[in-house]
C-alpha cells in the first residue's frame, strides 16, 4: 500500500512538474537581466552602520560638459588584468572626485566609498575604502599582456611590463569602449551604454580587479570616519506637567548630513510612565519618577537622565548665611511645610522670569485667596535634598485700620518714628531659578 | 483493462494534452495585448500574424539594428532607443535623443531589457529588425508577452533591406520617405551586382577585416558583419571553423602567425585600430598589403561603415568598399555618395570637407594612389 501510494505521489509530482514547464516553457527561450544603462547617479554620505543621507542626484546632463553640464569631462584609457587576459578600456567621464566635491563632499573626511548599480538590486556591486582607490596611485600600463594559457603577465612589446604607464585617476564614465586583449586607445568607438561605468585602472601590473569596474552605477554611498558627535544635556531635573525638549548638539563630518542627523534622530523613553518622548525629543512629563531618554542616530547613541518631582516649582538655595530675620534674601530654597515670609531682594525680583513666575502666582492667589489680601497661602513644593531651611521673618501685617490707628498715634507721641514697612511676602512656593 | 492501466493511459493522455498546449502557444502572436484604436493584422518575418495598430506614433527598437533603421525613417515616433548614441555620434540626430528612454536588448542571450522604461514609455509596437535567428518567433512572443506590446520582425538582409523599408513605411504611415530610401537601397544593390559580375573570380582581391585597437578581431568569412566584402566582389581572406565563427561585432580574435598564414591583398581597419602606425610597425611590415600600401582606415561615423551593428550602415559600406577595391569599376566619387546616404538616411547635410576627413585613409588614399601611378 505505501509503495502504491508512493508511486502515486511520484506520478502527481511529475504531472504538475509537466504542467509547469507547459505554462512557463514559452517564456524559457529568453533570458532576462536587469543590466541597463543608468541617467542619473546619487551620492549618499553617512557613518558606518547607516543610515545615509541623500546629499545630491545629478543626471548625466547635468554633469557632462559637452552638453552644458557642470563638470569638465575628460578621457582616460584604463588597463585591466584578467587572469589569462587583460582589457584596455578607453572612456570619456567625470573624475570621481570632481564628482563627490562638486556634490559637497568632504573628501579629507571620507573612509570608503560603496557602489550600487542597476544590475544588483541588494546591497553594494563593489565598494573601496578611499585609500586604495583614490589615493593610492593608479595606472594604465599600455604594455601589459597575459599569457592566455599560464596567466602570466608579460611586455607586449618586449622591456618591462611597466614601461609607459600613465598615471590615471579614478573616473565614472560616461561613454566608453571596453575591449579585451586591447592595445591603446580608442575613443572613436565610444559607447554610452554602461554609464554610468566606474574606471580606475590598476595599483600594479598585477592586480585583477576587472570585476570591480561597475557598470551601471546609481549610487556612490560615502561613509565618512569615525562617528557623529552627540552633545546632549546629562541630568534634567523636570517637574510633572513641565513641557520640555531635549535638544542634541550634532557635529558630523557634513553640515548636511549633521541636519539629516538632527531630523532623523530616534527618540526613547525607558518608563514611559514618567516620561514619554516624541519624534522630536519632546518630553511630556507624567509623574514623579525617574526615567532614561535615550537618543540614537544608527549605531550612535546618547542617554539623558530625568528625575521628576511632584507640582512644578522652583527651587532655591540660601546662598552664604543670612538667615537673620528681615536680612535680604538674594536666594531662596524652602522646606516642605514651610510656610512664612521671605524678604527678596531686588535682585531676586529682578530677575525677569523669577518676577513673572511670582506675579503668576500672586494672580493666582489673589483670585483664590482673596479674602486675605497680600497674604498668599503657598502651595506646598518638593524640595531638593540639599536645599538649606531658611530662617523665616515673622510675618507682620499692617492692616488700614492699624495703620490709622498708628498714624494718630504717632501724630500724636510726636517723634515716633513709623518703621520700615517690609513687604510682605507669604510664601509657600517659591520658583526657583537659582542653580 | 486493469484500474491502474487506465490510470497510467489517463495520465499519459493528460501529458501530452499539456505539451501539445505548450507548443502550439509557442507558435502564436504571443500574449494579451491591449490596441486602441483601429487595429490590422501584420504577418511578420518569422511566420506570426499580430494584431497591430493602424496608426503608430510610439514605436521601440527591439535593439540597436532595429533603432539605427527606425531612425533613418521615423526619428519623431521613437519612444525609446535601445542605447543612446555615443557623443561623437549624436551629431547626425536629433537633439531629443539624448532624453529618450533606454530599453536595452530586448530579447536574445545578451537582453538587457528595462522592461519599466518600456511600459513607461507606452509604446504601441516593438519592432524587431535585423537577420533571422533560430527560435525567433518564440523570442518575439517572449517578448510580447512580457511588455504587453504588440511586436513584430521584419528581416533585414541585404536583399531584404527594400521591401523592408516599404513594409516599414506602410506600418508607420511614412510611405513616401521609405520609398525613397528603398529606391536607394534597390539602386545600391543593382550597381554592386552588375559590377561584381564584371570581376572575374580569379581577379577577386582578399580582405582582411580588422576592428580592435590590435586590430586583429576579425570578422571572418561566413560573419554577416563582413557580408559586404563578398556582396562586392571580394574575397574575406580570414577563414575559421564554421563552429567557431563569431557573428558578434568584434569576430574572431587572431594572431599575427595566422595573419601572414592569411596575408591578404588589403586591409581595412576599425578606427581607432593599429592604422596610424601601421607602417612603422615591423610587425606588420612583411604582409603583402602592407607592402603594397593597400591598407585603409574603416569610416565611422555615426557608426562602422562595414557593420557592427549590422544594419542600414552596410548599404554604404557597399559603395566604399567597392569604390576602394575595385576604383576602376566601382567608378563614382564616393564623396558626394556619402553626402547624398547622409542626406537622405541621417537627415544631416554632410559638407564636402566632412566626407573628406571621413574618407581621408580609405577612398582619398586610393585616389591619391592612382593620380602617382
Amino acid at each position: 500500500m505505501k509503495g502504491l501510494k508512493m508511486k502515486r505521489r511520484k506520478r502527481a509530482g511529475a504531472l504538475l512538474a509537466i504542467l509547469l514547464a507547459a505554462l512557463f516553457m514559452p517564456g524559457l527561450s529568453s533570458e532576462v537581466h536587469a543590466q541597463r544603462v543608468t541617467d542619473n547617479i546619487s551620492v549618499y554620505v553617512g557613518y558606518t552602520g547607516g543610515p545615509y543621507a541623500l546629499k545630491a542626484t545629478y543626471s548625466w546632463r547635468d554633469l557632462d560638459d559637452l552638453y552644458g553640464g557642470a563638470l569638465p569631462t575628460v578621457q582616460e584609457v584604463y588597463s585591466y588584468y584578467g587572469g589569462d587576459w587583460t582589457a584596455v578600456d578607453s572612456a570619456r567621464g567625470i573624475y570621481l572626485t570632481d564628482l563627490l566635491e562638486y556634490a559637497g563632499v568632504d573628501m579629507s573626511s571620507v573612509h570608503s566609498l560603496a557602489f550600487y548599480t542597476d544590475d544588483q538590486t541588494s546591497g553594494a556591486f563593489t565598494s573601496f575604502t578611499k585609500a586604495e582607490l583614490l589615493d593610492r596611485p593608479r595606472y594604465y600600463y599600455p604594455n601589459l599582456a597575459a599569457n592566455e594559457e599560464t596567466g602570466e603577465v608579460y611586455a607586449r612589446n618586449g622591456g618591462d611590463v611597466e614601461e609607459g604607464a600613465v598615471q590615471v585617476q579614478p573616473m565614472m564614465a560616461l561613454e566608453d569602449n571596453w575591449e579585451k586583449n586591447g592595445i591603446g586607445e580608442n575613443f572613436s568607438s565610444l559607447s554610452p551604454s554602461s554609464r554610468f561605468r566606474l574606471l580606475f585602472g590598476q595599483a600594479e601590473p598585477t592586480e585583477r580587479r576587472t570585476s570591480q569596474a561597475a557598470k551601471y552605477v546609481n549610487s556612490i554611498y560615502v561613509t565618512f570616519h569615525g562617528v557623529p558627535v552627540f552633545g546632549a544635556e546629562s541630568n534634567l531635573d523636570a517637574k510633572v506637567g513641565s513641557d520640555y525638549q531635549v535638544t542634541v548638539n550634532i557635529s558630523a563630518a557634513d553640515s548636511f548630513l549633521e541636519q539629516y542627523i538632527q531630523e532623523n534622530l530616534v527618540w526613547s523613553s525607558n518608563n514611559t510612565d514618567v516620561v514619554e518622548v516624541d519624534l522630536y525629543g519632546n518630553l511630556t512629563v507624567k509623574e514623579s519618577g525617574t526615567a532614561e531618554i535615550t537618543v540614537s542616530y544608527g549605531d550612535v547613541t546618547e542617554t539623558v537622565s530625568i528625575t521628576v518631582g511632584g507640582e512644578e516649582s522652583l527651587n532655591a538655595s540660601l546662598s552664604g548665611d543670612e538667615r537673620e530675620s528681615g536680612q535680604e534674601v538674594t536666594e531662596v530654597s524652602y522646606a516642605e511645610e514651610d510656610q512664612g515670609v521671605y524678604i527678596l531682594s531686588e535682585e531676586l525680583m529682578a530677575r525677569t522670569e523669577f518676577a513673572q513666575w511670582v506675579n503668576s502666582i500672586l494672580e493666582h492667589q489673589v483670585s483664590t485667596d482673596s479674602n486675605e489680601g497680600a497674604v498668599m497661602n503657598w502651595r506646598e513644593e518638593d524640595m531638593a535634598a540639599d536645599a538649606e531651611q531658611l530662617v523665616l521673618v515673622e510675618e507682620e501685617i499692617l492692616t488700614p485700620t492699624a495703620l490709622i490707628c498708628l498714624s494718630l498715634t504717632g501724630l500724636f507721641l510726636l517723634g515716633m518714628c513709623a518703621g520700615p514697612i517690609s513687604y510682605q511676602i507669604n510664601m509657600r512656593n517659591v520658583r526657583s531659578i537659582l542653580k | 483493462m486493469t484500474r491502474s492501466a487506465k490510470v497510467k493511459r489517463n495520465l499519459a493522455a493528460a501529458c501530452a494534452l499539456c505539451l501539445l498546449i505548450a507548443l502550439l502557444c509557442t507558435g502564436c502572436g504571443g500574449g494579451d495585448v491591449v490596441i486602441e484604436g483601429e487595429s490590422t493584422v501584420y504577418s511578420d518575418s518569422s511566420g506570426r500574424d499580430v494584431e497591430i495598430p493602424v496608426e503608430v506614433e510610439r514605436v521601440a527598437p527591439s535593439g540597436a539594428v532595429a533603432q539605427m533603421i527606425l531612425a533613418t525613417l521615423v526619428p519623431e515616433k521613437l519612444c525609446g532607443l535601445a542605447s543612446t548614441p555615443g557623443s561623437t555620434q549624436m551629431k547626425y540626430f536629433p537633439e531629443s535623443f539624448l532624453d529618450l528612454p533606454t530599453f536595452g536588448q530586448l530579447y536574445g542571450s545578451k537582453s538587457t531589457l528595462n522592461i519599466e522604461s518600456l511600459l513607461t514609455a507606452d509604446a504601441q509596437l516593438i519592432i524587431d529588425l535585423g537577420d533571422k535567428k533560430n527560435g525567433h518567433a518564440a523570442d518575439m512572443n517572449t517578448v510580447q508577452r512580457q511588455t504587453g506590446v504588440p511586436t513584430i520582425f521584419i528581416e533585414t538582409t541585404l536583399e531584404k533591406f527594400p521591401a523592408a523599408y516599404r513594409d516599414l513605411g506602410k506600418i508607420l504611415d511614412k510611405e513616401e520617405e521609405a520609398e525613397e530610401m528603398a529606391l536607394f537601397i534597390e539602386r545600391t544593390l543593382a550597381m554592386a551586382q552588375e559590377n561584381r559580375a564584371k570581376i572575374p573570380e580569379e581577379e577577386r582581391v582578399s580582405v582582411m577585416y580588422g576592428s580592435g585597437t590590435s586590430g586583429l578581431n576579425c570578422n571572418a568569412r561566413g560573419s554577416v558583419q563582413a557580408d559586404v566584402i563578398e556582396y562586392i566582389g571580394a574575397v574575406n581572406a580570414v577563414y575559421v571553423n564554421i563552429e567557431e565563427l563569431s557573428n558578434s561585432g568584434g569576430g574572431n580574435t587572431i594572431n599575427m602567425e595566422q595573419l601572414y598564414i592569411f596575408d591578404p591583398d588589403y586591409i581595412i581597419l576599425t578606427g581607432g585600430g593599429p592604422y596610424a602606425g601601421l607602417a612603422e610597425d615591423s610587425v606588420w611590415d612583411d604582409l603583402t598589403a602592407v607592402q603594397a600600401d593597400h591598407f585603409y582606415e574603416i569610416p565611422m561615423e555615426p557608426y562602422n561603415w562595414m557593420g557592427n551593428p549590422p544594419s542600414i550602415n552596410r548599404v554604404l559600406g557597399i559603395w566604399w568598399l567597392g569604390n576602394l577595391l575595385y576604383p576602376e569599376i566601382y567608378d563614382y566619387d564616393m564623396v558626394e555618395i556619402a553626402r547624398e546616404f547622409y542626406r537622405l538616411f541621417y537627415r544631416y547635410e554632410l559638407t564636402v570637407e566632412e566626407a573628406e576627413a571621413m574618407l581621408a585613409n580609405s577612398s582619398l588614399k586610393v585616389r591619391q594612389q592612382q593620380e602617382q601611378q
